[in-house]
């Protein structure tokens, strides 16, 4: 069938005989078909190239036009050919005088170019001039379209495009608009009559007979009315002419019109357009405009300024008569479409002016009234995003109006609503009483929303902490359980009371303190349902432990914190985030415990988490050296107790990033290390223990060529007049006394190398059968934290009685599994062990029942652990210049052995 | 300058060849004679709209566009009712010999006589009614007209004022026969006159007779409401009855096309006022009616049964709906549940929000509107009651009234403006503490009263904004308070140019200029030259522009081949040539001798530096002013040289005199200017090839003096 197909094709080439409809079809078939050959398709290719060529006028050339457009598209390999032989037979059809031909030749090559990245056609400017001067109107059109495409110079391109916006055919003045419009992009025109002329014809044709015309002329009238605005002389009137002149298409009975011009009205920029006008343009009433006016005319008759008063006065009065309130009309439009493009242009021009701003969110708010989901759903959206940005404040007669959309009968309004809530500032405790009431009812009406009504009033509640604790107050008598009566402890009402009382004391303007305490221990039986509306704020074990300090402790803490030393109310504002963002900001909301207590939480924002989590260990650190001070002055359990709070508020966190996780992991130990530290016992192995530590550190400060502290001198002193002296007790004393913990300070990242070790399917209860005198695999699971690929590790595995111990070596590069983000490489592997029969059979602790086999035993492993085999690493000299001496001893260790 | 938009020049082929130039704004008499009599018609714009036919059919018809003032053509208006007041509208109008109605409204204020519009007025016979839409000011007298004057031409309406007229007019005519006013006409006039009607739908073209073709356009303002394009011949105008150009709950906002139009006749009963967004007025309306009904509490809506009290159906349904509200709103007249059944089926006339969400649900399918019966008026608990008639002027909203009104959790709710003089006025205006019940006990008046405006009238802005969108050449204003329609007509006479009525009961107004359009066909060369672009781009400080700020001189392009062609007309036949073509054809239609083309043009100039000079400008006067002329010319126009030969100047083949001639046929007509100073006429007159030289002279002598 190819075959054939090609061969009637190639004779009617060869014949000179220009194409029929028959043969297209058939080339056409072949061309979509995906299993034609190549070959085929090339000399289809090259027949129907050929053909353009010596079509003369015959119609048929568009059809050959479109299969070479198919054959780019279908087969991207050929897309060069065609391209090349399209251009050549451009020229040809030039040089043959057939124009139309030849622009739709042009048209072509521009789509190519675009799809498949084909170079750019160069066209030379007065080739394109002349084609576009030829009468026919497709082919003027078509140029028009893709004169951008075609390399021809920008001045060619304004005066073509200017020239055309003439054309008495509609399209065709379209296509030059748009082409104006493209063209203001490109920055190469200074001239400001050039520039005003282009804004001046767009304004005239704005009063088109076409809907086509006009939308596109609204386009350019924004683009070149801001080149104006920049280049003319009278910046303020001018913009306002701008503004102005698109304010007046908002009332065109064409919606695309309509829908266009509020498009461009977003576009203006904050200099552009006075507060004066930008308020008018949300009232159709326009009494302060008339007195400008009449100001304006008055100073008419004054000779300085007249053509600028007189311009002035004609430019005011054509607003107050056609352009006032065209944002009211945009808003009251009967097509959703230019109540949207209204909407969006309004989010733009709300932050030129605050009283704008005040206005905007009146009429917006009144709009929640509308019938049609669509239209409240935008007003929402856009009364959300100025929430967002403080631009909201919701006075008291509109509250009716507000709340009325939360208790909305589609889910999708409601969500909104209260999206919007989330953000919104009220300004007075009535509204706040009146929001929570019927977010409340709203809860009563649709318990569906429970989860997403409580994350609200958690936000209410901490936007206006004032207001949450008078409410809490208030309804503190009716959150008591009465066992008597009804349980009314299950009620949602209760619990988002309680809601309202947990976010009141982490309010941003810490006005909310005073909650009464016992409300924390109430909310903890509600912990399920209040934490799965705070899941995206805390999870339940934050939540939890938050309440249960709380509720012990007493509220007085937060008065008792210096201001000018804040240890830790760090509550970071929630940053105005934008709409995409809002959704995938993670929030983590930790308690930590100064004393025992709350003293207040980190909000920590996963943004610049990392500062503020140093920030936070430093201050920890801070804490642990006054206790060390306090643990020497004897009160020993009281610092015991205090430090191990700290340790528990250090292992709260859950950092994100490896330089956090570091750096926590690194405080964890440090606040173990000393707790340690302060109630050991002064053992006799205690000079050995001594000892090695000291050689350790030297060694250490031999590598990193540093000096040791005196402190370090004294203890090696004391550990050489030990080995002598029968009074080493009371020396050691003496030293440790001497010993001060000098403030740690984190300042730059910290890696955590660590490990860990897993044997799938092993515990203690559950040991592994193995046959005594064999060797088994033991299936292992190693995860490796910031090990360079350099670094070597054994494996050791004891037996639990600790007789047997095996070494295995294991090197990363090779076992690895995969490597996953930041650092972290797993490995997974079967270790072979194997011991003697005699050993395993003390080894063993439990044997198979009989019956099966004697010789099965289980082995159980006492310990498994991971050593580096090369220790040359050290910490960095930055952090151990810093380190006391038990911690650089404990710093040693930990940054090499991680135990499971 | 004299640019692309000026108007033509008629130039006849006789020698001396006179050109008259056709002022486009003014209406007063032109002349025709010159084309009449086959001469040539030089004309400059005014193609555009032509030129949009496919050039495919070439050679293509032009469409020329002459103002004239010719007796017979034009268009007459008669107003019977609503001048200058808000009631009975009718105005009957002729255009080019057809004679319209427009309207055949009652005025309710009115029992006697001046209830009808005064049809001995009519002189001759209508050739056809339009009504509008189904309000009684609109309609209520054509049951009158039609079976007691005897009208029995065609009757055209839309398909929902033709199903909800009735409705209406048996109400009033109920409400009549209750209140024992014998009416001019009875329920079988109005089935006989609703018979004769033919039912026309939006955009529909409808041909009256051989000329008349009318057509409807959506007004908004209430279900079934049009405005009415009516043409003859070339005289088009528009009448817009009640019309609204912001959309509400279920009706969308007027939309017409944009036409070419000699008059329109629109509306003005909110001439002054501007309406600021309909969205506040909602929000109070159902702020105040649902906290009246979450106390516990009655609300009485005094309202007519259609129109309003469909706009405040949806308004509450849809608020009940989405506040999950369990309140009943009951509604008292059958008229309304009757015309709920048409409102339900005539989806297509709402707006784009109610037929977008049809498919979900008929906004109509009022779920939580009830019927009402009178047991419950006093029946527990709190409810919402729509009661006719409005204003509190009887029936049974009188009645619930009095029943409701001693209780303070109550609420009364003016939805619209009430009349002086009825109860709802009084109540409005905060006046009414005492109310004498039927067996003349006191009733105190303690419940709440809330007056808000629910207009389905647009505001004057939105007049404005039609008027603007259709640009016509006059406007008329019916349908208003006389007071305010004064202030509105000077401001649409001010801010668009155009000639403003305001004509009172009985006036009739004359609209003097009508268009005429020659058809013509184009000459070959005339037709290609249209095709091929033939843009020039220029820098010049014009004036005129909206933002002309003559600080920089702006760049302007200019068209020639869509504006320019020669009319010849010969023998009734007109053919449009390319102007190389000129010669051509002047050889041909001057029998082979070729002949050379002057163009004149004698102008006038009001000028207080005449003054002295004219009144007797004798010849030493104009040799004078000539002498000064030439000064300054030969310093405009240093390039040329200006000779001054006594009698006149001449510059090229430009020639320039002080015509005399009170009937010279270059003259065109006076030129509106203060009429205290004298007039001089300028005659000129040059050849082809000097034109744009010639305009130049003329533009600069204008501006000199």
């Amino acid at each position: 069938m190819e075959q054939q197909v090609r061969s009637v094709c190639e004779l009617s080439l060869d014949a000179e005989k220009p194409l029929c409809l028959q043969f297209m079809a058939s080339m056409r078939s072949l061309i979509v078909n995906p299993h034609t050959s190549n070959s085929t398709i090339s000399s289809t290719l090259e027949i129907l190239i050929r053909s353009l060529q010596h079509a003369g006028d015959s119609p048929l050339r568009h059809h050959a036009l479109k299969l070479l457009d198919d054959i780019a598209s279908l087969r991207p390999s050929l897309s060069t050919a065609v391209f090349d032989g399209l251009r050549s037979s451009f020229y040809s059809s030039l040089s043959a005088g057939s124009s139309t031909f030849a622009s739709e030749i042009l048209a072509t090559l521009a789509s190519l170019s675009d799809k498949h990245g084909n170079p750019e056609i160069e066209l030379d400017d007065r080739i394109f001039v002349s084609l576009c001067f030829l009468p026919s109107v497709t082919g003027r059109l078509q140029l028009l379209t893709n004169a951008e495409r075609l390399g021809i110079g920008a001045s060619v391109l304004f005066t073509v495009f200017f020239g055309l916006t003439k054309d008495p055919y509609p399209y065709v003045r379209k296509a030059a608009l748009d082409g104006l419009a493209g063209l203001s992009r490109c920055n190469e025109f200074e001239d400001v009559g050039l520039i005003e002329g282009c804004f001046r014809r767009a304004v005239e044709l704005l009063r088109d007979a076409e809907d086509c015309v006009r939308s596109a002329a609204v386009r350019v009238v924004i683009e070149w009315g801001t080149m104006l605005f920049a280049a003319h002389k009278e910046k303020d009137t001018m913009g306002n002419v701008v503004f102005i002149q698109l304010c007046c298409v908002v009332r065109d009975m064409s919606v695309e019109v309509r829908v266009e011009a509020f498009k461009a009205l977003g576009k203006v920029t904050e200099s552009m357009v006075s507060e004066e006008i930008l308020l008018q343009s949300l009232s159709k009433i326009t009494g302060a405009l008339e007195k400008k006016i009449a100001q304006a005319k008055s100073s008419e008759g004054k000779k300085e300024n007249r053509s600028q008063a007189q311009l002035t006065s004609r430019v005011l009065q054509m607003f107050a008569s056609n352009g006032a309130g065209a944002f009211l009309h945009g808003l009251e439009d009967e097509f959703h479409e230019v109540v949207k493009s209204a909407c969006c242009s309004l989010r733009k021009l709300v932050h030129l002016s605050a009283e704008f701003a005040a206005q905007a969110s009146n009429l917006l708010i009144n709009m929640l009234n509308d019938h049609t989901v669509a239209v409240r759903l935008e007003a929402l959206e856009t009364l959300h995003y100025m929430a967002g940005h403080g631009l909201v404040n919701v006075q008291k007669e509109q509250m009716h109006m507000f709340l009325g959309t939360l208790a909305d009968k589609s889910d999708i309004i409601r969500y909104a609503a209260r999206r919007t809530f989330r953000s919104v500032k009220l300004s007075e405790v009535d509204c706040f009483r009146s929001s929570v009431s019927s977010l409340l009812k709203n809860l009563e009406v649709h318990p569906q929303d429970e989860a997403d009504t409580f994350s609200v009033l958690f936000h209410l509640g901490r936007n206006h902490g004032n207001f949450a604790s008078q409410v809490i107050n208030d309804v503190c008598d009716q959150l008591e359980p009465v066992f008597e009566g009804t349980l009314s402890l299950d009620s949602a009402n209760t619990a988002a009371y309680l809601v309202l009382s947990i976010s009141a004391p982490l309010s941003k303007d810490h006005r909310g303190k005073h909650i009464p305490p016992h409300l924390y221990s109430f909310a903890v039986t509600h912990i399920g349902r209040i934490s799965l509306g705070l899941g995206d704020i805390m999870d339940q074990t934050t939540l939890l432990t938050y309440l249960t300090e709380k509720s012990i402790s007493a509220s007085s803490v937060a008065e008792c914190i210096p201001e000018e030393h804040p240890r830790s109310p760090v509550v970071h504002d929630i940053p105005s985030q934008d709409d995409n963002k809002s959704n995938t900001t993670s929030w983590q909301l930790v308690p930590c415990e100064s004393s025992g207590n709350i003293a207040a939480t980190i909000v920590s924002y996963n943004q610049n988490d990392d500062t503020d989590i140093l920030k936070y260990l430093n201050l920890i650190l801070g804490r642990v050296r006054d206790i060390w001070l306090f643990g020497k002055s004897s009160c020993n359990s009281e610092a015991l107790r205090t430090l191990s709070a700290c340790k528990e508020e250090v292992s709260m966190y859950r950092p994100n990033s490896p330089e956090s996780s570091g750096a926590c992991a690194f405080t964890l130990h440090y606040v173990q290390v000393l707790a340690k530290g302060n109630v050991s016992c002064w053992g006799t192995t205690l000079t050995t223990r001594l000892s090695a530590t000291i050689s350790q550190v030297e060694s250490l400060l031999q590598e990193g060529s540093m000096e040791p502290s005196s402190f370090v001198t004294q203890v090696k002193q004391t550990l050489n007049q030990a080995g002598i002296l029968s009074t080493a007790p009371l020396f050691f004393k003496k030293l440790a006394d001497t010993f001060s913990l000098g403030q740690f300070t984190l300042r730059s990242k910290i890696t955590h190398v660590s490990a860990e070790l897993v044997i799938p399917g092993y515990d203690s209860h559950h040991p592994l059968p193995f046959i005594p005198g064999l060797p088994v695999a033991i299936p292992v699971d190693i995860t490796l934290h910031n090990i360079s690929s350099e670094g070597r590790l054994w494996l050791s595995l004891t037996s639990d009685d600790g007789q047997l111990t095996q070494v295995l070596f294991l090197d990363p590069n090779l076992q690895v599994v995969s490597v996953g983000a930041k650092m972290k490489k797993k490995i997974s592997m079967p270790a072979p062990f194997y011991g003697p029969p005699k050993v395993l059979n003390s080894a063993r602790r439990e044997y198979i029942p009989r019956g099966l086999s004697d010789n099965i035993a289980k082995l159980a492993i006492r310990r498994a652990r991971l050593q580096p085999r090369e220790t040359r690493n050290c910490p960095s000299t930055e952090l151990g210049r810093c380190l006391g001496l038990l911690f650089k001893n404990w710093a040693l260790q930990e940054c090499w052995y991680y135990w499971i | 300058f004299l640019g692309i938009n000026d108007p033509g020049f008629l130039l006849s082929r006789h020698r001396p060849l006179a050109i008259s130039n056709c002022p486009t704004t003014s209406s007063d008499d032109l002349p025709l004679q010159p084309l009449a009599a086959g001469r040539w018609l030089r004309f400059l714009g005014k193609l555009l709209p032509v030129l949009r036919w496919p050039p495919q059919a070439c050679p293509f018809l032009l469409l020329v566009e002459i103002r004239q003032s010719a007796p017979a053509m034009g268009i007459e208006c008669l107003v019977l009712g609503a001048g200058q007041e808000i009631g009975k509208s009718c105005v009957i109008v002729t255009i080019n010999g057809m004679r319209i109605m427009f309207d055949c409204g009652m005025h309710l204020g009115h029992s006697d006589e001046e209830r009808y519009p005064d049809f001995s007025l009519i002189d001759g016979s209508l050739d056809c009614v339009v009504i509008t839409h189904f309000h009684l000011d609109h309609i209520g007298a054509l049951p009158y007209f039609t079976e007691v004057v005897g009208y029995n031409g065609p009757i055209y309406m839309t398909y929902p004022t033709k199903a909800l007229a009735p409705l209406m007019l048996e109400d009033f005519l109920r409400i009549s026969v209750g209140r024992g006013v014998e009416e001019k006409f009875t329920a079988e006039d109005i089935s006989a006159c609703m018979k004769k009607v033919t039912p026309i739908d939006l955009k529909q073209n409808i041909q009256v007779g051989k000329d008349l073709q009318i057509r409807a356009y959506y007004a908004g303002h209430v279900l079934g409401a049009a405005m009415v394009y009516a043409k003859v011949g070339d005289a088009s105008m528009v009448y817009t009855g009640d019309y609204n150009m912001t959309p509400d709950r279920h009706l969308g906002a007027a939309q017409i096309d944009p036409l070419e139009l000699d008059l329109v006749i629109t509306e003005s009963t909110y001439a002054t006022t501007v309406r600021d967004s309909k969205y506040a007025s909602e929000r109070k309306f159902l702020k105040a009616v649902h906290d009246c009904v979450v106390a516990g509490g009655k609300v009485l809506i005094p309202t007519f049964a259609l129109g309003r009290a469909q706009e405040l159906f949806i308004l509450l349904e849809d608020y009940w709906e989405r506040m999950n509200l369990k309140v009943p709103i009951y509604f008292s007249s059958g008229l309304t549940k009757q015309a709920n059944i048409y409102y339900k089926t005539l989806m297509s006339w709402t707006n784009k929000k109610i037929k977008d969400t049809i498919a979900l649900q008929n906004a109509f399918n009022l779920k939580h509107v009830v019927s009402f019966d009178r047991s419950q008026i006093n029946a527990p608990g709190p409810c919402v009651l729509f009661a006719s008639p409005g204003m509190l002027s009887g029936g049974l909203s009188l009645e619930v009234f009095k029943q409701w009104a001693p209780s303070e959790v109550n609420l009364v709710m003016l939805p619209g403006h009430c009349v002086a003089g009825t109860i709802g006025h009084k109540l409005a205006s905060g006046k009414l503490t005492k109310l004498y019940a039927d067996n003349n006990s006191q009733i105190e008046i303690r419940c709440k009263n809330v007056n808000l405006s629910f207009s389905a009238h647009t505001d004057s802005k939105g007049i404005m904004d039609l008027l603007k969108f259709l640009s016509p050449k006059h406007a008329m204003l019916v349908h208003g308070e006389k007071p305010r329609m004064s202030i509105l007509k000077k401001k649409i006479e001010s801010e668009m140019g155009i000639k403003c009525y305001d004509p009172p009961n009985g006036g009739l107004v004359k609209i003097p200029s009508a268009t005429v359009h020659v058809k013509a066909q184009t000459s070959d060369s005339f037709a290609k030259s249209c095709q091929s672009p033939n843009f020039s781009l220029s820098r010049c400080s014009t004036s005129g522009a909206v933002l002309s700020t003559d600080l920089a001189s702006p760049l302007t392009v200019t068209d020639d081949r869509v504006g320019e062609a020669i009319l010849f007309v010969d023998g009734g036949k007109a053919r449009g040539v390319h102007k190389d073509e000129l010669e051509l054809e002047l050889i041909v239609s001057g029998e082979g001798k070729p002949q050379v083309v002057l163009f004149g043009h004698c102008f006038p100039i009001r000028s207080k530096n005449l003054t002295n000079a004219t009144g007797r400008l004798g010849l030493s006067g104009s040799r004078s002013l000539l002498k000064v002329l030439a000064l300054e010319l030969s310093h405009l126009f240093p390039q040329v040289d200006v000779q001054n030969m006594g009698d006149f100047l001449q510059v090229g083949s430009f020639i320039l005199s002080v015509c005399t001639n009170a009937s010279c046929t270059r003259r065109s007509s006076e030129v509106p200017g203060d009429p205290s100073t004298t007039c001089t006429y300028f005659c000129c007159s040059w050849c082809m090839e000097d034109e744009k030289l010639a305009l130049a002279i003329i533009s600069s002598v204008r501006n000199s003096l």
